[in-house]
């Protein structure tokens, strides 16, 4: 009986859901900086001081230091317009820029290699 | 004079004695869950009017039956879809929410919200300080990945308020709505988990009515109900024999139903495809002692009793599931869930007492309380009374629904009666009260024979 409930185990474990996380859903009406339980915790704000664009990794530049993040193409990019009063628009790789304020999100926070997501606020344009 | 004097004293006497021990010495968490318990019911983020309280209703459970959103005046902000022009298009399905109480969720994006939709009902929100935690991190909502941010039951009411509260589908954050603070989310997360049960029950309780005592055994009976393998103790928590593995989302096939009510109404609902996007078709495991009068059940409302919720199990949808082949393969017969009516009704029965009971425990906390008050203190009192009712209604109606316990049902409907005389009552509110107490007491005990 034990074999079989411990295959039991296994098997729910097999069939049933991938481990928790949160919805990204709703993660591009979030504002820079005011992802819940995320930022200030497992994402890194600051400034783009670097694009490569053959390796897909930026860098930022934070009040900890200077962080290096490769893209991959499940990364969610999204420009932050709530300054404007406008919603988030879809961005992609080409919309990093040096001077960009960007917010990271870790796919996993332990390595910090791939960005999950990338909120991007860009420079405002001088007059 | 003399006399005057008496009369003074006695008066003073009484003065002094009616305003009795008086609220308890606030405390930081009790002070937390009470502005959490304003925010869930009064704020509205700047949004459209809505509060968490406008779906999650305290007079229903903390969740919405068709039956309660049918008590409701037209300008309630539930249906804001139907007064706001700005949200007559993609932000709900009136139709779909009066008849059958289910809520549009963008769960796989807004990029398309004519198409990309499902429909949902409220859960309730009790016993999640139980209900919620699993291994890999809580899991909330139907899906249990309802949370943005980091998943947790405090970031929860930011997806809710950008999903339910914006003004526009623009949605906005300082223009449709405000986000809410660190300092609100830390309160309504207080407030929800003092909400209901803080801990699971221990079966086998000890029930007196053996058709209840019967459908208990049957729950825990891993080869006949096998119910208490994916909910514990009637709880949100799964046990296969190798320890607790927390809340978890099963797919059960739900949505592989035929004749899912919205459908015979001619109402195109897109497929619920669960956890994740793309979805992998599993769903989260709600605890059931609270079960029995929080219908219509299932994510999407598919059944409206408690007894078409457990013979679901009994059917082709759910045996032929992922999650009840792996029952059936487990099981030494190779047989999934198989009952007959009578064991349907008893299994039933013993969620309706449960239920019943916690119910009665609420009540009888409330009504302790009540008891407790100074006779000034009439607003408080007043409060929980309300509270105590309603618990004490639902307790009398899970019992009556099923024709169980009538003379618990007797004992709950008189103690309603004396409830309601402690609300209208000045002087005899203590009194009242207590009286009332003893009937839940009472029922109770009529119930099970020794209570936890």
């Amino acid at each position: 009986m034990r074999i079989r409930s411990l295959g039991i185990a296994l098997v729910v474990a097999l069939f049933c859901d991938a481990s928790a996380h949160g919805q990204l859903a709703t993660e591009r009406f979030i504002p820079i900086g005011q992802s819940p339980g995320i930022s200030g915790k497992l994402s890194t704000q600051g400034t783009i001081v670097s694009v490569e664009p053959e390796q897909r990794r930026f860098a930022i530049e934070s009040p900890s230091g200077r962080v290096s993040v490769r893209l991959e193409d499940s990364t969610r990019i999204w420009i932050d317009r709530h300054d404007q009063g406008q919603g988030a628009l879809a961005g992609s790789f080409d919309d990093l820029c040096e001077g960009c304020t960007a917010e990271v999100k870790y796919a996993d926070p332990e390595t910090r290699e791939v960005a999950e997501w990338v909120k991007l606020r860009l420079p405002t344009p001088s007059p | 004079m003399r006399g005057g004097a008496t009369l003074a004293g006695v008066a003073a006497g009484l003065l002094l004695s009616a305003c009795g021990s008086g609220a308890p010495p606030s405390d930081p968490q009790a002070a937390l869950v009470a502005r959490g318990e304003r925010i869930f019911f009064e704020e509205t983020f700047a949004g459209n009017g809505r509060t968490c309280g406008t779906c999650h209703r305290a007079e229903d459970n903390f969740s919405l039956s068709p039956a309660f959103i049918a008590t409701l005046p037209a300008d309630d902000p539930l249906f804001v879809a139907e007064f706001v022009p700005e949200l007559a298009e993609n932000f709900e399905k009136p139709e779909l929410m009066r008849r059958f109480g289910l809520i549009l969720e963008n769960l796989d994006g807004f990029d398309d919200l004519e198409n990309r939709f499902v429909m949902r009902g409220v859960p309730h929100v009790l016993g999640l300080r139980s209900s919620v935690a699993s291994p890999d991190g809580p899991r909330t909502g139907w899906s249990g990945d309802g949370s943005p941010g980091d998943g947790s039951l405090r970031s929860f009411a930011v997806g809710a308020v950008i999903q339910h509260f914006t003004r526009t589908t623009r949605r906005v954050a300082g223009v449709d709505f405000r986000l809410p603070t660190e300092e609100e989310l830390d309160a309504l997360e207080a407030f929800q988990l003092s909400l209901g049960r803080q801990q699971d029950l221990a079966l086998p309780l000890p029930l007196r009515d053996p058709v209840a005592a019967r459908g208990q055994a049957i729950f825990l009976d891993p080869a006949l109900g096998k119910c208490n393998l994916c909910h514990v103790n009637a709880g949100a928590s799964a046990d296969f024999g190798g320890g607790n593995l927390g809340n978890r989302n099963f797919d059960t096939g739900v949505e592989a139903l035929p004749d899912q009510p919205a459908e015979l109404f001619g109402a195109e609902v897109p497929p619920d495809d669960g956890f994740g996007t793309p979805g992998d078709g599993t769903f989260n495991t709600p605890p059931l002692v609270e079960a029995a009068d929080t219908g219509p059940f299932f994510h999407d409302n598919a059944v409206p009793t408690i007894e078409a919720a457990v013979a679901f199990y009994d059917g082709d949808s759910f045996n032929s599931s992922p999650a009840g082949r792996v029952l059936a393969a487990a099981d030494p017969e190779g047989e999934g869930i198989e009952l007959d009516a009578t064991q349907i009704a008893a299994l039933a029965g013993f969620l309706r007492v449960i239920n019943g009971l916690e119910n009665i425990r609420a009540s009888a906390l409330l009504l302790e309380r009540v008891a407790g008050l100074g006779h000034f203190e009439r607003g408080e009192g007043a409060r929980l009374l309300d509270r105590a009712l309603e618990e004490t209604r639902d307790a009398r109606d899970v019992l009556a629904g099923a024709g169980l316990h009538p003379d618990a049902v007797a004992e709950l409907e008189r103690a309603r009666a004396l409830e309601e005389k402690a609300l209208c009552s000045i002087f005899l509110r203590a009194y009242h009260t207590r009286q009332a107490l003893r009937e839940v007491e009472q029922a109770r005990d009529r119930l099970a024979l020794a209570h936890q």
